[in-house]
């Protein structure tokens, strides 16, 4: 017998792909301004996209991808398409070979990533002086950004763990 | 055995279909990448008519961390309770002193006014707001705020807070409006010295301001007020800019009065300008 009744559990955990990385995105674009004058941009709904891809890429559709990415990049002042762009780079890296940016081993997973977020970070800006010629490169915030992006890593990995567990026993 | 690969590849299994939506998620991003480049005033457009779209649900989300910064602020006025009683004291006396100033201006004002037979001048309103957006970067710093079009707010209004000016709209739409701030590097506003009343323009370093087109010969003071001027009939007059101060190289900068961190509300005003700035011009 077929069990039809709505389950609100599975629902959410089936859904968490997409709804973590709404959730972060909405997070990143609001002004909280909790820390005093201290104020930076976070960029936890990219690394939340680039941990779902990199633990489980079947985990969200490249068409998902693409409205999740232009939404990232709509609201974070990117140029449009450059969020999707690196998205679906490594979501062809994981197709290719699941440990290529996941390993077992925490520390390589997280070198990884440090080395990719840079990576982003610089082309963003390169990207930028080559539209504004009159750009002005802030370093400290640059270093910032990075630095935020490094220390939120493993609390989001821990997030996105936790649900991918759920989500593979439930389709299981 | 490698025709029999090709055919494997374009065997229409489950797997293609994914390979090809991969494919072209790639590569439409690819395109919007290039087309970006063309297109930054339609690029801008869409940006700021999805956020007017979703501005509502920014302002619930910022629900908890107004409740947050509310709380902060109880906390720290039930710990510091004496302290800010003295100075509210203080600061109570002093008003009273200033507003007494006030009222003898006003009288003065007005018989002035009469002697000169001169027309009223427009009426501003001020509309309080919030900043729902924020995606400033290493590169600019702009915001949104939730008021736009429907609370007749205008391009080049001015935007501060209690502490002084923040910066302008550049755009507006139906629910929320645009904000350029101060030290955003696109930034230019028209600005004087308080007190010895020199006119100049102070341009965005994200970090201070830059002071552009000072006269030549003329000599401004450290720690002096910088307040905007109403030059050309396109800035609001008399709101505080900052106060000028050297850098590290012992060039004179102007230090910004107010932050976008003091509070998530700011105020903007609507007011009939002098005269209308072009759109481009912004830019």
């Amino acid at each position: 017998m077929i069990d039809n009744s709505f389950n609100l559990r599975k629902f959410l955990i089936i859904t968490s792909p997409l709804s973590t990385t709404i959730f972060f995105i909405i997070i990143d674009s609001v002004p909280f301004y909790l820390l005093g004058d201290f104020a930076t941009k976070t960029q936890l709904s990219f690394i939340i996209a680039y941990l779902w891809i990199c633990l489980n890429p079947e985990s969200i559709r490249p068409l998902f991808l693409l409205i999740l990415g232009l939404l990232i990049d709509i609201l974070n002042d990117f140029y449009f398409g450059f969020t999707t762009f690196f998205l679906s780079l490594i979501l062809f890296i994981q197709k290719k070979d699941n440990t290529l940016l996941n390993s077992v081993d925490f520390k390589i997973t997280y070198i990884k990533f440090s080395v990719f977020i840079i990576l982003i970070n610089i082309f963003s800006s390169i990207l930028e002086m080559f539209s504004e010629i009159d750009m002005i490169f802030n370093t400290k915030n640059f270093i910032i950004i990075n630095l935020v992006s490094l220390i939120a890593f493993p609390f989001l990995f821990l997030i996105v763990r936790y649900y991918n567990k759920r989500l593979k026993i439930y389709v299981e | 055995m490698r025709k029999r690969s090709l055919s494997r590849f374009l065997k229409p299994t489950q797997l293609n279909y994914e390979f090809v939506e991969r494919f072209l998620v790639l590569l439409i991003s690819m395109i919007f990448l290039i087309v970006n480049f063309n297109y930054k005033e339609e690029q801008r457009y869409l940006r700021n008519y999805v956020i007017d779209f979703f501005s509502p649900i920014n302002i619930v989300f910022m629900i908890p961390g107004t409740q947050i910064n509310n709380l902060r602020a109880w906390i720290n006025n039930m710990v510091n309770l004496k302290e800010i009683n003295f100075e509210l004291k203080n600061e109570l006396l002093e008003m009273k002193n200033v507003l007494n100033e006030f009222y003898q201006l006003k009288v003065e004002n007005e018989e002035l006014k009469s002697l000169l037979n001169l027309q009223i001048p427009q009426t501003t309103n001020k509309v309080v707001s919030r900043i729902i957006l924020d995606p400033s970067d290493i590169h600019s710093s702009r915001v949104f705020i939730d008021v736009g079009l429907n609370e007749n707010i205008q391009v080049n209004s001015p935007v501060f807070n209690e502490n002084g000016l923040l910066g302008r709209v550049i755009d507006v739409r139906k629910k929320s409006s645009e904000v350029l701030m101060l030290i955003d590097p696109k930034s230019s506003v028209p600005v004087m010295t308080d007190t010895t009343k020199i006119k100049f323009f102070v341009e965005g370093d994200i970090n201070n301001l830059i002071i552009k087109h000072l006269p030549e010969n003329s000599i401004i003071y450290e720690n002096e007020l910088v307040i905007s001027t109403d030059v050309s009939g396109y800035f609001k007059q008399g709101i505080i800019v900052g106060k000028v101060l050297k850098d590290k190289t012992g060039k004179y900068v102007v230090l910004p009065s107010a932050k976008k961190t003091d509070s998530v509300y700011v105020m903007t005003v609507n007011y009939e300008m002098k005269k209308k700035l072009p759109l481009e011009k912004l830019e």
